[in-house]
């Protein structure tokens, strides 16, 4: 592998390209029209302009005409697309990730769970037949249980039943509702899990047999069903359950003859019964955080395994030191309901420090725009303890300014300071139960606003070189007209 | 003492008496140091970043990020095209759908009263008067795919 093509943009372009760069492998980044000038067409060796990220057959053609011998799709747009894997292949081309064989059966939610379940992988158990015979079927799946419609989606067709008395009724609320909604009345049940955390496993198998798994991340603080913080190793996880999840997911794994980087995600019951509920069959946007916890490189890693070499250590060699915590940092209003939020970023000073890692997509002076994913960048911080890992995130997130747009900075330093995250209670309806505390926020909006007032003491017109120095510097009592923001 | 007019986070309108002297910035309750890029309150050195966007003006302090819409009024004292425009024109701030409007030409409303309902991004949007006046135009109609900048309301000009 000589030359690779990075089929991605934004933060995970960049991560991709360092780990290449290092390898003594040449870099080839793509952007479209929207990118131009963007900071991952500027950290790599050369890039070059597409329609689209997501139009396979234009990048597989400009790989050749590069003379690239490898794409890395990194995560979303094409990554999880068996046909752009097997179009890669079939060029003569090395793709980074599992076969396109394996990518397709994944893909597939249902098939994955049937293969899942032939693996002897635990599924979370559910039951569909006719309705006559549906308390039987109940009775099978164990309260509490949803009634779903099997077209369903949004939480339509949907009910919650405790107990067998209110089966009858909720199915058929639920089937009028599915029939309404999507014109279907087939509903289904499924053992409903209450308090469930996200736990998923970082699988790597390579082209000699061997497949490990390099710990667990819990990533149950989420909004709008995506993930904001992830964490390693996860405190609901003793070595014993720790040990018995590897396995299944090793075992998940070896069952698909699973090669390269994935992920295998569980739902984790608060009675510690643990269910499949996904492969992920490409590098997550949190795999830094097991890259801190287990000092590898696993885009290094990525690269060694697709070009056939073997893995080079089992799984006794894995060793998780310490604890890391991901906090994704996007341009969204929480007070919004998470909207995306866009503007220029007239200011961006990443913390510093120990322990402290920032991937970014971005810099100052950036322009945040309504075309893409709203995530900026992922802070990653490794503590010796839990304990020190939110401490160091809590002061990385608050001496980093990044004004321009809002961002969700503030908030994810009130989770992981609200006493049941530090208690470790953390469930995927986190951030439904509990109310954030906003008093440090509070405390500092009479000086904000005095602050805000001092900007009006002076007139517009002088310039300055810098907005990294202080405002002393910059003046900030000046309009943002004429300063020079790329310094 | 000078009067600093702005519109809070929920959109409500609000004063603050304030004044400068050099590094010395006062309202009536409190006073804070200036002291290059922290600020000296109450005996503790905070980090802090200010910066004028048109009729915006961002405040980040110690770790929190607050949005101060400056009024008008306050703005136009301070001169500058953008602030005038900001003003007297309603733009979207976001690309997407027009829902509802809620002001005719000639129509006098309140800053803060609600004048167009926009769809962005599966997200309703409400968007609201920048100051009191009467409405000049709407160059708008509901169902309308609008573009980030668009403009959707214009205020006669102030006296």
């Amino acid at each position: 592998m000589k030359k690779l093509l990075i089929a991605n943009r934004s933060e995970i372009a960049i991560r991709v390209a360092r780990s290449a760069r290092e390898m003594g492998i040449e870099t080839v980044g793509i952007f479209n029209e929207a990118d131009r000038g963007a900071l991952h067409t500027r950290r790599v060796d050369s890039a070059h302009p597409v329609e689209s990220y997501l139009d396979a057959e234009a990048i597989v053609e400009l790989a050749l005409a590069l003379g690239a011998d490898a794409i890395h799709p990194g995560y979303g747009f094409l990554s999880e697309n068996a046909g752009f894997a097997g179009r890669v292949v079939e060029a003569g081309l090395t793709f980074v990730g599992p076969t396109p064989e394996v990518i397709e059966s994944m893909g597939d939610k249902l098939r994955a769970k049937e293969l899942m379940r032939e693996a002897g992988v635990p599924v979370v158990p559910s039951w569909s037949g006719p309705l006559e015979e549906a308390t039987q079927g109940a009775n099978e799946v164990g309260f509490p249980l949803l009634v779903k419609a099997a077209a369903g989606g949004g939480g339509k067709g949907m009910r919650l039943v405790r107990s067998a008395p209110e089966l009858p009724q909720a199915i058929k609320l639920a089937s009028s509702e599915a029939a309404k909604a999507f014109g279907d009345d087939r509903v289904f049940l499924e053992r409903y899990i209450e308090k469930p955390r996200h736990v998923e496993f970082q699988i790597f198998g390579d082209s000699h047999g061997q497949v490990v798994h390099l710990g667990e991340r819990e990533c149950s603080i989420q909004r709008r069903y995506q993930k904001i913080i992830e964490e390693s190793p996860s405190v609901a996880l003793d070595q014993e359950l720790r040990e018995r999840m590897g396995s299944a997911a090793v075992a998940a794994a070896n069952a698909l003859g699973y090669t390269n980087a994935g992920t295998v995600e569980f739902i984790l019951g608060e009675d510690g019964k643990f269910y499949f509920l996904e492969v992920n069959t490409r590098l997550q946007v949190e795999h830094p955080v097991t890259e801190m916890l287990v000092g590898r490189d696993l885009v290094a890693l990525q690269l060694r395994v697709a070009r056939g070499e073997p893995l080079g250590f089992d799984q006794q060699q894995v060793a998780a030191r310490g604890h890391a915590i991901e906090c994704r940092l996007y341009a969204e209003d929480p007070n919004r309901d998470f909207m995306p939020s866009i503007g220029t970023l007239h200011i961006f000073e990443p913390p510093e420090g120990q322990g402290i890692r920032l991937d970014s997509g971005v810099e100052q002076g950036s322009e945040v725009s309504i075309h893409f994913d709203p995530m900026l960048a992922k802070l990653v911080v490794w503590g010796e303890s839990r304990e020190a890992a939110i401490a160091r995130s809590l002061r990385a997130l608050r001496e980093f300014p990044v004004v321009g747009v809002t961002t969700n900075l503030s908030f994810l330093a009130r989770v992981l300071d609200h006493p049941e995250f530090r208690r470790g209670a953390t469930h995927t309806h986190f951030l439904q139960e509990h109310q954030l505390n906003d008093d440090r926020r509070q405390s500092l909006a009479a000086l904000a606003t005095l602050l805000a007032a001092g900007a009006e003491a002076t007139g517009t017109g002088r310039s300055s070189g810098s907005t990294t120095s202080g405002p002393e510097h910059i003046s900030p009592w000046e309009s943002l007209g004429n300063w020079s923001l790329h310094s | 003492m000078r009067t600093f007019r702005y519109n809070d986070a929920h959109g409500e309108q609000r004063e603050l008496a304030w004044s400068r002297e050099d590094d010395l910035l006062k309202s009536e309750d409190f006073e804070v140091r200036l002291q290059g890029d922290r600020v000296l309150h109450q005996g503790r050195q905070l980090p802090y970043r200010v910066v004028r966007d048109g009729t915006q003006t961002w405040v980040w302090v110690d770790g929190e990020l607050f949005r101060f819409q400056v009024e008008s009024g306050s703005a136009r004292r301070r001169g500058g095209d953008a602030a005038q425009l900001g003003g007297d024109q309603l733009v979207s701030e976001m690309p997407g759908k027009i829902l509802e409007l809620k002001a005719q030409p000639g129509d006098q409303v309140e800053a803060g009263q609600v004048l167009v309902v926009m769809e962005s991004m599966k997200m309703e949007l409400t968007l609201t008067a920048p100051r009191d006046g009467v409405v000049k135009e709407v160059p708008v109609k509901v169902e309308q795919m609008v573009d980030q900048g668009t403009l959707l309301v214009q205020l006669e000009p102030e006296e």
